[in-house]
């Protein structure tokens, strides 16, 4: 079996990812580190549950109570996490991830391999883009995820430390769906392998965390984490400058280009059958403007995954005047999730054409299905990785075959630019006809009070805290 | 079984140490040094790019921050050797001027200049050179001398390269060592008339576990050629003996002997936090721990610190009545070097040295009348070079 180095791709992905590790750390930290002390954390609902396949706002506490078995970096190439490796074999088919040594759960339970398997089985069946993605690669995963057996022949443990993934065919990035927050590993009695423990919840209240001595990647920094219910309001922000609360979601702050505002059209419902209409639409919405007065950090670029994903395609034919009249009423299904004055203003240039809108405001899975004529959707990756995003929008735009063969082709290319242009292919097949229209890509921020250091957002939009620190 | 090695009272001004100091001020690169290997290499390259048409070499510019003499030495050199090599050498007319920037890294130094025609300033080549840098030897450069202040003056100021180590703790070990810990491995330098030879390098006691900051704590008995010495990483504190140049491990134990603790000191788990009690300090969490010092985790001084002095993680005591820290800036900030009064008054700032990067350890070696500090500094880019720096008290 030949060893490889952890990032798991082709010589060019290799060279690509290696490049990234050259660049300096730019800050100058003169006061190191801190340990000791706690962070308020504000979060728009406490979660109902700490399963790690659970979505929403309370997804922020599940970031830090849930390890996957790696991680996805800025350029979507995998890296370590409970594993500290892999090796490939079978000639790129079999990949075999080696958990780290002395690995703990919160309740003390060893971190082995039948405890992944055991989770990405969950996972499988979970029913989420990542792992739709891994059950088709998978021998036998398919299968398994629809319920026609319980077995999955191509996912093993070898021995404790050993979890083996045995691929159709070799494939490009494989283990990227590994990295969904859905995929964390528990412990048979659900506990989480994160750097901090839930302890303490006060049902509706109150959530409190403390640091876990046992993370793979050493105690965090703070003591623990008290988990709020704020939102992103200007009284969550007049909280954070009192000093009551530490971090709340929503700018200015610590930040990471994440996620897409997308506005989806249904061209099966008028008016959005005509194809000039939905064109019409797109032209419609200034998306510089918008981006300058209301999306703050944001990047008008039209694509629809952000830049850190997959590099624009490049600037858009000249949008025409549209030379249709457009009427009609039109149900806009809203991610609660886009800021108010974003959906209000998309409104206005919808109503400026000469739709009747009316607005539903909904959680961010019920607008993604939502039966409406439109759907305003603020899309953050489940991986922060190129062919699963557009494989995300490829579930929300009609039948598009195009995009469906570009992303087929991408996923078995394993030189890097001839996959990134499969991924160009892709992502113009699923914009070609008007009814995924990309308004911007919004950065996923979060305010943090003075004082604290080292709380980042990763590339999925996920609040990392595990090396946050506060001045004494 | 938990012992210590006594450590003497502060030693006296020996003929020694002043030799030493002096042989400092005088260091020269030596003709095989690092920059004259380098200068050869560079000669070379644009010998042959300019293929005799005459040569203008300008000031290198130098990135590599070991002071406003080496960019100097380095054009002197190479111009020498272009001279040897018969290169024609020229500042009006028909030329090719070579524009240079000198960088290091931690085991190469790297020289990359552009070569344009003067008049009219055309691109004709691009050079490149590098030569390894000796980890086993690191020379001190000497750096500006800041002016004097109303409490000190420095004497002189050196650097080291970048070491290819990352130093958590230092410690002068009589007048002839300095012993360093990095998150693994305690290690041994000698201290030579023109800087710093690697002698030997010993593990800690393992299996080591994982932290987010690595700290370190060494208790030197410079009188026995010994050194006790504990990171946040490894399970128990190690005594070191110094035997003919190399370092051995002599004993183990759970706790640091610290002289003012009675039971020693240790890191709480998976933390840079030192736990015991210090006679006439009180009892941890302490950040930094020092002669008769230490420095509370919210950054104050004890045993008489004020609440509004803050002080960082790196700390070691000077001459009666003074210490010497690291600042307390946030991420963001340039760090330096507090020189503070104690006294029954309290803390009160007298000076403070400017750093090129991040302090992360301070000792201080005894010279008489003078003091010499030194430091351990995390530049912006992760490597750590040792900063030293000879003062003398003013008097009052």
């Amino acid at each position: 079996m030949k060893e490889r180095s952890p990032r798991p791709s082709a010589p060019g992905l290799l060279a690509a990812a290696a490049a990234l590790s050259l660049l300096p750390a730019l800050s100058w930290p003169a006061l190191g580190p801190r340990y000791g002390g706690q962070l308020a954390v504000g979060t728009a609902a406490l979660p109902a549950t700490l399963e790690p396949a659970a979505s929403g706002p309370g997804a922020v506490v599940l970031t830090q109570v849930h390890e996957p078995l790696l991680d996805v970096g800025g350029a979507g190439f995998p890296h370590p996490a409970l594993a500290e490796g892999w090796s490939v074999a079978a000639g790129g088919r079999e990949w075999s991830v080696r958990l780290r040594e002395g690995l703990r759960f919160h309740d003390g339970a060893p971190v082995t391999a039948a405890d992944a398997v055991r989770s990405l089985r969950r996972f499988l069946r979970g029913g989420t883009t990542a792992a739709a993605g891994l059950a088709a690669a998978l021998e036998g995963g398919r299968e398994y995820a629809t319920g026609a057996t319980d077995q999955v022949a191509g996912l093993t443990a070898a021995d404790p430390r050993h979890v083996v993934l045995r691929f159709v065919a070799p494939r490009a990035l494989p283990l990227a769906p590994l990295a969904s927050l859905a995929a964390s590993v528990t412990s048979t009695a659900g506990a989480g392998a994160g750097a901090f423990v839930p302890a303490a919840p006060v049902p509706g209240r109150k959530l409190a965390l403390t640091g876990f001595n046992g993370h793979f990647g050493g105690r965090p920094y703070l003591d623990g984490l008290a988990i709020v219910p704020a939102g992103p309001t200007p009284g969550a922000a007049a909280e954070v400058r009192s000093g009551r609360i530490d971090l709340v979601p929503g700018p200015p702050g610590v930040s990471a280009l994440a996620g897409t505002l997308l506005l989806v059209l249904d061209p099966s419902r008028a008016p959005f059958t005509d194809p000039k209409v939905r064109e019409a639409v797109g032209a419609a919405i200034d998306r510089a403007e918008m981006v300058r007065h209301l999306v703050p950090g944001g990047d008008p670029a039209p694509s629809l995954v952000v830049p850190a994903l997959l590099p624009p395609l490049g600037a858009p034919a000249s949008p025409a005047a549209p030379t249709v009249s457009v009427s009609g009423s039109v149900r806009l299904a809203v991610d609660r999730s886009v800021a108010p004055p974003v959906s209000q203003r998309v409104v206005a240039h919808l109503t400026a054409l000469g739709l009747d809108v009316s607005v539903s405001p909904l959680p961010g899975t019920e607008a993604r299905a939502a039966r409406a004529e439109a759907r305003l959707l603020m899309l953050v990756p489940e991986v922060p990785e190129a062919a699963l995003a557009l494989r995300e929008l490829l579930a929300l735009a009609p039948s598009a075959p195009e995009a469906e063969a570009a992303l087929d082709a991408a996923d078995s290319e394993m030189d890097v630019d001839r996959r990134r242009r499969q991924l160009h292919r892709a992502e113009q097949a699923l914009r070609d006809r008007d009814c995924l229209v990309p308004l911007a890509s919004v950065p996923v921020s979060f305010t943090v009070r003075p004082g604290v250091h080292g709380a980042r957002v990763d590339t999925a939009g996920r609040l990392i805290l595990e090396d946050a620190w506060r001045e004494p | 079984m938990l012992s210590f090695v006594p450590s003497p009272g502060r030693a006296g001004l020996s003929g020694r140490a002043v030799l030493s100091v002096f042989a400092l001020l005088a260091a020269l690169p030596s003709a095989e040094s690092v920059p004259s290997r380098l200068a050869r290499s560079l000669a070379a390259q644009i010998a042959g790019a300019a293929r005799g048409r005459p040569v203008e070499l300008a000031v290198p510019e130098d990135r590599t921050g070991r002071g406003p003499g080496f960019a100097l030495d380095l054009q002197a050199l190479t111009v020498l050797r272009l001279r040897e090599a018969g290169s024609a050498l020229a500042d009006t007319g028909p030329r090719l001027r070579v524009e240079a920037v000198v960088t290091e890294g931690p085991d190469r130094m790297v020289v990359s200049a552009r070569v344009v025609e003067e008049p009219g300033g055309g691109l004709v080549d691009v050079l490149s050179a590098s030569v390894e840098t000796d980890q086993a030897s690191l020379p001190l450069s000497v750096l500006p001398r800041p002016p004097a202040t109303a409490s000190l003056d420095v004497l002189s100021s050196y650097r080291t390269p970048p070491l290819e180590e990352t130093v958590l703790a230092i410690a002068p070990l009589g007048e002839e060592h300095l012993v360093a810990l990095s998150p693994d491995d305690a290690l041994l330098y000698r201290l030579e008339a023109t800087g710093l030879a690697f002698q030997s390098r010993r593990a800690l006691p393992g299996p080591p576990s994982t932290v987010r900051a690595p700290a370190g704590l060494i208790a030197a008995a410079p009188a026995e050629q010994a050194f006790w010495a504990l990171t946040n990483r490894s399970p128990r504190a190690a005594l070191f003996a110094v035997a003919g140049g190399r370092l051995a491990l002599r004993e183990e134990a759970a706790a640091l002997p610290w002289p003012q603790s009675e039971d020693g000191l240790r890191f709480r788990p998976g933390t840079n936090l030192i736990e015991g009690r210090l006679q006439g300090v009180g009892a941890g969490p302490f950040v930094a721990v020092g002669e008769g010092l230490a420095v509370a985790a919210d950054g104050s001084l004890l045993p008489r610190g004020s609440s509004d002095l803050r002080v960082g993680t790196a700390l070691t005591a000077l001459w009666p009545g003074a210490v010497a820290a690291s600042s307390a800036l946030p991420p963001g900030s340039a760090d330096s070097i507090l020189i503070l009064a104690t006294d029954s008054q309290g803390v009160r700032l007298l000076d403070s040295l400017p750093v090129d990067g991040a302090i992360r350890a301070l000792a201080r070696q005894p010279l008489g009348r003078a003091d010499r500090l030194i430091a351990a500094v995390e530049a912006v880019d992760g490597t750590f070079h040792l900063v030293v720096v000879d003062l003398s008290r003013r008097a009052p």
